[in-house]
């Protein structure tokens, strides 16, 4: 019996030996990465490689990455073989360039980890870069991996994790509309095996975790009205901290723990309105690190921790300075944080026992700027992202006849002076300016008026309160080209006003004032200068549920008339602009899809509609996500009026959607963030406001010397 | 023995979970419940301050103790317009229901004291309340009755502080929660009756009353100007001015917590709304014209049914009352 068992078994094994030589060196390449991301087993993981290194030495690419990944597996046992494996990469696969790089790299690093800390210098490197970072996400604590939102493959945003060592991705998620629904906050628990993370579609927020192959998720809380953001893990993986808005239903937040096993929430403490900002459990799980930022009349800001079983909160750092975004260091001795105390932004650490701070705040590296405090590895590697936006006027050339974008010459910014800082442009009716706004703060930024024959620029002495608006649509030129409207808001006093500004003298003159929120900031101005056309909105005990009134105001005299009304749906008309002769307007609607008409997502329609009144017209009806509420024009001709619209998640489109009806045309003109679109009066260039990013992931070595890693 | 040294263990880390935080708050509250570092709670102090709280030799007749107006029957509130001290002197003021009191960071109507410690002594020693000498409360906290329960728990001679020291303990433990609300937030979809529901949503959107009533406290903890003290045509309280001196301040009280509300009327600063219907129809108004009356309140337009609706939203906010251990 014994005999036929044993007899049986053999013949088992020999048959799995078969299949396995069968399965493809790719097939097996994937069970590798099985074995060593998602389930730890590196002992399997490296017999896996070795075998793929063996059995397709002719798959060069294959053998190569296996043979890399071989030594990465050595190098998290902490073993020499790794040097090995790396040094045969090096030298047997010089042709495959990424692993070869990849194993210097990987050789080089475990050569300046055995230099003693004490001589260990500062390193800074980049190991991220590319249209296709995200920032959202956190390392693992090993720092091999790093969570993300990949916002490039599809429509929507999907989760997904990268090994930063081979700059391979794994997207978890597969959603390819924002309907579907997109990612928020991925980080990876302690042990790598999960993912946890925000999922926002039309039904509202999620929070699921997903095991890290992605081969299974769960819903873990899903509470209407609620809203969780800045997810860290408990050290031991049992609790999740976030920051809740609207829990208690009053769109204040909390300092929350979501049990990992069930979902049920412990409110831990309330902040009110204050913005806050969570930096993760201490490494003993004991404490937690938050940030309050400044806000209206608020005095209470600064870092904090608090103990996770309620029983105390300490002030690590306060005072008159922006401090944010803390971080623990791997042994928990320090917080990190971003701080402009010393003028500009930089790093700063406090000290830190039992949760309570010790000493003063320490200069750890100045002049950071703006950057993504993404926090520590357990070895001690700093992790940090720029985003590195850059919003300008841009020009381009466009063909009146056929609308074709010209190659040459390429769109580009319009002015070279404080490139970043510029946007909002509208070109005057008579052709010889375009104004638009310039600065980097909402409240100082300046109304420029360049002269386009020879690019010259004025900085006229418009004063904002908030220009925000001004920024977004570009200010409205009246006929005559010697003033224009640019609106202002006062968000605090609950004032949205709109003034006349004189080109040449710089005086202004009030034109209007109106409640803030019960008027959207976005005027059009008919071609003889009498009437401006926008939109007011009535409030519903559901905001989602407001009364949206189009109307058209007599400038002399004041008095409104309301052209057309709509349930908003939570978003307003977009695209709103007047034909060049002023007998239509055309604006685009969101379509509820289900009745809820809580969509952002949906289906849109182009109206148009006399600008004296009367019934709208469906232009067209389309899936075109998320036109800019700042951005449409009708070309000068009057046969076209163009939009901007969602191309890719992260990029926007312009679309030309012909007056009389018919098929819409895809124009060869994108870029992040396109609003405030206008033509020169030939309708030869068009001008538009746009964003290029240059996102980039960092980490520094040996950022704090001192700070032992943690075990 | 294992299990034994593991329920010591327990016990301890219980014991010093205690000292800081106390029992754990109802469902609605916040976990942490703050606590200054000066004045960790004990069971031993919220014993002694509840003591104190329920002591009319802390009044200077003998006649009223703490208790006497902050009444738990009544949500710790005593049902009269405005308050009485001794000898049935009236006050100005309507008596707050002192619930949920730890996560509060301004007392009284016109916030004078930023702190239970700072607040506990005041009506003791107010001349027109209970019209104590500081002497005659360190007398009584150091006779027979007293000596020994705070030196077990001060560890010294008792002091006047002290003595707010433990009232302020006690008054930490009192707590209101797990309302119907409560639970309708926790995710009980059938605590709260279709009207209730329809009231929360006028509640954070139309009426517009988490402007300043927010939180689990229901409270922002803030001074507004709702036109209450104007309604004579002129200004009868000065409300947060008398302590910022502020001329923006005029007419300014602090946000009471809406915390078992159906059970602490009257309401207002000076009680003179006698039902919550009183207090909707005011708001609906748009509350009383005053130069300095907050930018929020206006007129409502609520419907018969809505203010209905909102009257059964305010009703499921009364759960349970707690205090002590």
């Amino acid at each position: 019996m014994k005999m036929m068992l044993a007899l049986g078994l053999s013949a088992c094994l020999a048959s799995a030996a078969l299949i396995a030589q069968a399965r493809s060196a790719a097939d097996l390449y994937q069970e590798g990465l099985q074995l060593e991301e998602v389930k730890g087993d590196l002992q399997k993981a490296i017999a896996t490689y070795h075998s793929i290194v063996e059995r397709a030495p002719a798959d060069r690419g294959i053998a190569a990455k296996a043979q890399l990944h071989i030594g990465l597996c050595y190098e998290r046992m902490g073993k020499a073989e790794a040097s090995k494996a790396y040094e045969t990469v090096i030298r047997e696969y010089a042709d495959q360039k990424d692993p070869a790089a990849q194993a210097k790299l990987r050789l080089a690093s475990l050569g300046g980890a055995a230099a003693q800390p004490s001589e260990a210098a500062v390193v800074a490197r980049q190991v991220w870069s590319g249209s296709d970072v995200d920032l959202e996400g956190k390392p693992s604590t090993d720092g091999r991996l790093i969570t993300f939102i990949d916002w490039t493959s599809t429509r929507s945003g999907n989760v997904a994790v990268r090994n930063l060592t081979t700059g391979e991705n794994r997207t978890l998620t597969h959603s390819s509309s924002f309907a579907e629904g997109f990612g928020e906050y991925p980080v990876l628990s302690p042990d790598g095996r999960q993912v946890i993370f925000g999922w926002y579609n039309d039904d509202g927020q999620f929070i699921k975790v997903a095991s890290s192959d992605g081969s299974r998720s769960r819903v873990l809380v899903h509470k209407p009205g609620v809203y969780a953001y800045e997810l860290a893990w408990s050290p031991d993986g049992r609790q999740v901290a976030a920051i809740m808005d609207n829990f208690g239903g009053d769109k204040t937040s909390q300092i929350a723990l979501i049990s990992a096993s069930d979902g049920s929430i412990t409110p831990l403490k309330s902040m009110g309105w204050r913005p806050t900002s969570l930096g993760g459990f201490s490494p003993d799980g004991r404490f937690l690190v938050y940030s309050v930022a400044k806000s209206g009349s608020d005095t209470e800001t600064g870092i904090y921790s608090i103990a996770v079983d309620g029983s105390r909160e300490s002030v690590l750092v306060k005072g008159a300075a922006n401090d944010s975004s803390p971080v623990w260091t791997p042994d928990g001795t320090s917080v990190v944080f971003v701080s402009d105390r010393s003028g500009t932004a930089g790093l700063w650490s406090i000290r830190v026992a039992d949760g309570q701070s010790h000493g003063s705040a320490e200069l750890v590296r100045p002049n950071m700027g703006q950057i993504f405090n993404m926090g520590f590895a357990r070895d001690g590697s700093y992790f940090y992202g720029t985003r590195n936006d850059q919003t300008d006027v841009f020009e381009a050339a466009i063909d009146p006849q056929t609308l074709q974008i010209a190659a040459q010459p390429a769109p580009a910014r319009m002015s070279d002076r404080f490139v970043g800082f510029n946007s909002g442009p509208a070109w005057s009716p008579d052709g010889r300016f375009v104004a638009f706004l310039r600065g980097e703060d909402r409240r100082t930024k300046s109304l420029i008026v360049r002269t386009v024959a020879d690019g010259t620029e004025r900085t006229l002495a418009t004063k904002f309160i908030d220009s925000y608006f001004a920024a977004q649509m570009g200010p409205t030129w009246f006929p005559d080209s010697r003033s224009m409207i640019v609106p202002d808001t006062d968000a605090p006093n609950q004032r949205s006003t709109f003034r006349r500004v004189e080109i040449e003298s710089g005086k202004e003159t009030s034109l209007f004032e109106a409640r803030y929120r019960s008027i959207w900031p976005l005027v059009k101005m008919a071609p003889d200068g009498k009437s401006l056309y926008y939109t007011t909105s009535e409030p519903s005990a559901n905001p989602e549920e407001n009364i949206l009134h189009l109307v058209r105001r007599d400038i002399e005299t004041g008095k409104e008339i309301e052209l057309y009304r709509v349930q908003s749906g939570g978003v307003g008309l977009f695209g709103l602009c007047v034909s060049p002769d002023g007998t239509q307007l055309a604006f685009m609607l969101n379509v509820p899809s289900s009745g809820a008409n809580r969509s952002d997502e949906g289906r849109r329609v182009l109206m148009t509609m006399p600008s004296s009144g009367g019934a709208p017209r469906e232009l067209y009806k389309g899936d075109y996500s998320h036109p800019s509420p700042f951005a449409g024009v009708w070309t000068k001709d009057g046969r076209h009026v163009l939009v901007t619209t969602v191309d890719t998640a992260r990029r926007m489109r312009v679309w030309a959607f012909p007056a009389a009806g018919g098929e819409p045309k895809k124009l060869d003109l994108t870029m992040e963030r396109m609003s405030a679109l206008d033509l020169s009066p030939d309708g030869r260039r068009l001008i538009f406001t746009g964003t290029q990013t240059k996102p980039e992931l960092w980490t520094i070595t040996n950022l704090i010397p001192t700070v032992r890693t943690a075990r | 023995m294992r299990h034994a040294l593991r329920t010591v263990a327990l016990v301890i880390v219980g014991t010093v979970a205690l000292q800081t935080a106390g029992p754990r708050p109802p469902l609605g509250l916040d976990l942490y419940r703050p606590v200054p570092e000066h004045n960790i709670l004990t069971r031993e102090k919220i014993a002694l301050g509840r003591r104190l709280f329920h002591e009319r030799r802390l009044s200077r007749d003998g006649s009223l103790s703490c208790a006497g107006c902050h009444d738990p029957r009544r949500g710790f509130a005593d049902g009269r317009r405005v308050a009485r001290g001794i000898g049935g002197a009236p006050g100005s003021r309507n008596v707050p229901a002192i619930v949920n009191r730890a996560w509060g960071t301004a007392f009284f109507w016109d916030g004078r004291a930023s702190t239970l410690e700072q607040q506990a002594l005041q009506p003791i020693l107010s001349p027109t309340e209970l019209g104590m000498a500081p002497e005659g409360v360190v007398a009584l906290a150091r006779s027979a009755q007293y000596r020994s329960d705070f030196v077990t728990v001060f560890g010294a001679e008792p002091t006047l502080s002290d003595v707010a020291r433990a009232l302020a303990s006690y008054v930490r433990t009192i707590v209101a929660g797990a309302s119907p609300f409560d639970r309708y937030i926790e995710g009980q979809r059938g605590a709260l009756g279709a009207d209730a529901v329809r009231g929360l949503g006028l509640f954070r959107g139309k009426a517009g009353c988490t402007a300043c009533h927010a939180g689990p406290t229901l409270s922002d903890e803030r001074f507004h100007n709702t036109g209450v003290a104007w309604r004579t045509g002129r200004l009868s309280d000065d409300g947060r001015a008398r302590v910022t001196g502020a001329e923006a301040d005029r007419g300014a009280f602090k946000t009471p917590s809406l915390r078992q509300v159906t059970r602490t009327a009257p309401y207002m600063h000076d009680g003179s709304f006698a039902t919550l219907e009183q207090v909707i129809d005011y708001y609906d108004a748009g509350g009383q014209a005053n130069p300095a009356l907050d930018s929020r309140i206006r007129p409502l337009h609520l419907s018969a049914g809505e203010r209905r609706d909102l009257l059964a939203f305010l009703a499921s906010l009364t759960g349970k009352v707690g205090d002590g251990f």
